[in-house]
């Protein structure tokens, strides 16, 4: 097991609780990574009547998260200090499809649903690296980068033994990562609803027009009830 | 970059995998049978003193025939529980409870009560390494719950801290174990267990001999209990796992069979019927022996029945009921704790578990089912069966929720009663 873990464990939920903060309070760039450090020492204070710190609390109730949860909050804690433009809406939308697509067939599985266990074949990874290899040539195609990155972190991170999981799933997704990109997921499929739907009345109300003879026959618009 | 990437790729998947499913049997022909009287050898509680909230307990053979007895309960100090180990020596006599693992656990001022180990499952490689796999459980919150082991490397003296197992996909929680686990040919070991994520799906948890977690194999949606395995070959493996929950008496069973060491199973019927088990396989004609919760009443634990089948586990035929008035006053008894409901009461008001006040502590015993207007409740749960290498039979199982009781008995008795 990893001797570390307990460095990348502050890293990742200092990042979260930062993030966080920075998005309910409006802090400068400069106040936000000595926040972070902040962070990163109050983790380790102890908990009043309890013989153990702040994360280990959380990280006895939820574990280490992903290597893909670290990257992506490492990108967006760049952002955050304005070292990095962070990552692209298309980028993050093609993520949240990709991971809400992946985790829904994954839990199923596991859950008992269809023929095989999704879940074990993350203990010999043959066929799920063979996969991701093909999305990391998919996605530096078409320039998605950040995406390619965080796929060879997870392989060094895996290859690495970060965490202490021999499953690659444990590396790709964990529960809070599932619950940022539903949410995220939730908001691009209202958005695409929104859009629908405005095409929609707007093609509707196209072929109103077309169908009027008055229009065919003038050329022109026809005016309105109220005109 | 792309072009190094797509190489690193094809480098690390061009390995195939080399995995042995292989289960290893104990060697039938080295089983000595030292005693042909026909009649229960032993009767004696493993606990010291009465506990509340006794854990299933759980039983292991060490490598020098000793029998090793771990089991889970509350300790005397408020908000703390404890794993307990004994270890039944050849003189036919309990050693003293040894707590390896004492946690602290919030139960009290917490919205859910946070129970900690309660099943354990403990493994003895060898004379020097030994390993407890245990539950940390939030009651009515199964899925809040982590698989965690410790390791022991001098024989149980020194145990390390508790190192949590990954092996569901919500960062490890959710999973629960019970019942005796598999040997593989290759060393490895398989931990029957039940994953709680959005359902109930039983799952056979396999370890490397290093206590790595190197797989595991789903064995379908089940209900509320890991399922009890019984290997009858080197490929063959016969699952009995609870199936509907309707009667909160006993549960229907559902029996599979593998014939791939756990690969892949296939459905079957059974008629059994229980609310807790343990099962061994005997070893010639593989005969099926069981210890159930074959429950009749309402919320009763009062049965503790032994049921055999003749046809792996297809039909059941219960032939001896362990707790039985009739079946008692033909056992052996145990001489030097006869008034022990008297002894459990002064140990509860002496901890502070129990009221020391008549009347409240009367209240207290309604309240806990333990004992009402001087009689006392018969409440029998978690068996766990074991065959040791002199083809004894060990039984143990929690006595009256406070007691871990042990029953040892031969095999010439169990052709007696048969």
């Amino acid at each position: 097991m990893n001797n570390f873990i307990w460095l990348y464990d502050t890293f990742v939920w200092a990042a979260i609780i930062s993030l966080i903060f920075c998005r309910i309070f409006r802090i400068s760039s400069s106040y936000k990574f000595v926040g972070f450090c902040i962070l990163c020492a109050l983790l380790h204070l102890p908990l009043p009547n309890v013989p153990y710190s702040t994360l280990a609390y959380i990280t006895n109730w939820m574990s280490s998260l992903s290597v893909m949860s670290a990257a992506i909050l490492g990108v967006y804690l760049l952002r955050s200090w304005d070292l990095s433009y962070g990552i692209t809406r298309q980028e993050k939308n093609a993520l949240c499809i990709v991971i809400v697509f992946a985790s829904t067939m994954l839990y199923l599985s596991v859950n008992g649903w269809g023929f095989g266990d999704l879940y074990a074949i993350g203990f010999r990874p043959y066929l799920l690296i063979t996969g991701m290899g093909i999305i990391f040539v998919f996605c530096w195609i078409i320039r998605f980068y950040i995406i390619c990155g965080c796929l060879i972190l997870i392989m060094l991170g895996y290859y690495g033994h970060i965490l202490p999981s021999n499953n690659l799933w444990d590396y790709l997704f964990d529960p809070l990562l599932v619950l940022w990109a539903l949410f995220c997921f939730a908001i691009i499929a209202i958005q695409w609803a929104m859009q629908a739907s405005v095409a929609i009345t707007l093609y509707l109300r196209r072929s109103a027009l077309s169908n009027n003879p008055t229009d065919i026959k003038t050329g022109t618009p026809q005016p309105s009830r109220k005109e | 970059m792309l072009l190094g990437a797509v190489a690193f790729w094809l480098a690390i998947t061009a390995v195939p995998p080399t995995v042995s499913f292989q289960l290893a049997l104990p060697n039938e022909s080295a089983l000595t049978t030292t005693t042909s009287q026909k009649k229960i050898i032993a009767i004696n509680y493993l606990s010291d003193s009465p506990s509340l909230n006794i854990g299933a307990p759980a039983l292991s053979v060490l490598p020098g025939g000793k029998i090793w007895a771990v089991w889970s309960a509350d300790i005397p100090q408020p908000r703390y529980r404890a794993i307990y180990s004994d270890v039944w020596h050849a003189d036919k006599v309990w050693g003293a409870d040894h707590a390896i693992l004492v946690q602290k656990s919030p139960r009290t001022g917490m919205p859910v009560d946070y129970l900690q180990a309660a099943a354990v499952v403990p493994l003895a490689h060898d004379a020097r390494k030994h390993v407890v796999f245990y539950a940390d459980t939030m009651r009515n919150y199964p899925q809040m719950s982590h698989l965690k082991m410790i390791v022991s490397t001098d024989g149980g003296t020194e145990w390390s801290l508790p190192h949590r197992i990954y092996s569901s996909p919500l960062a490890g929680m959710g999973l629960h174990v019970r019942h005796k686990p598999l040997f593989y040919a290759d060393g490895s070991i398989g931990i029957p267990a039940i994953a709680h994520i959005l359902g109930s799906t039983g799952l056979i948890v396999r370890f490397n001999s290093d206590y790595q977690v190197t797989g595991h194999n789903r064995i379908r949606t089940s209900v509320g209990s890991a399922p009890c395995l019984v290997p009858l070959n080197e490929k063959t493996i016969v699952s009995l796992q609870p199936r509907s929950n309707r009667s909160p008496q006993r549960f229907e069973f559902q029996r599979r069979v593998s014939t791939n060491s756990g690969q892949l199973w296939q459905s079957d019927f059974t008629d059994l019927r229980a609310r807790t088990l343990s099962i061994v396989a005997l070893p010639k004609n593989r005969e099926l022996i069981a210890v159930l919760n074959n429950n009749t009443r309402r919320r009763a634990r009062d049965s503790l029945a032994l049921a055999i089948s003749n046809d792996q586990g297809k039909h059941w035929r219960t032939i001896y009921h362990f707790e039985h008035p009739s079946a008692i006053q033909n056992q052996p008894q145990i001489a030097h704790k006869k008034n022990y409901m008297q002894e459990i009461e002064r140990t509860l008001v002496r901890d502070q578990h129990m009221p020391d006040d008549h009347a409240q502590r009367a209240a207290w015993l309604a309240a806990s089912q333990l004992c009402y207007d001087g009689i006392c409740r018969t409440r029998y749960r978690d068996p766990w069966l074991l065959r040791d290498e002199h083809n004894n039979f060990h039984l143990i199982y929690v006595w009256n929720d406070v007691l871990v009781k042990h029953i040892q008995f031969n095999q010439a008795w169990l052709n007696a009663v048969r």
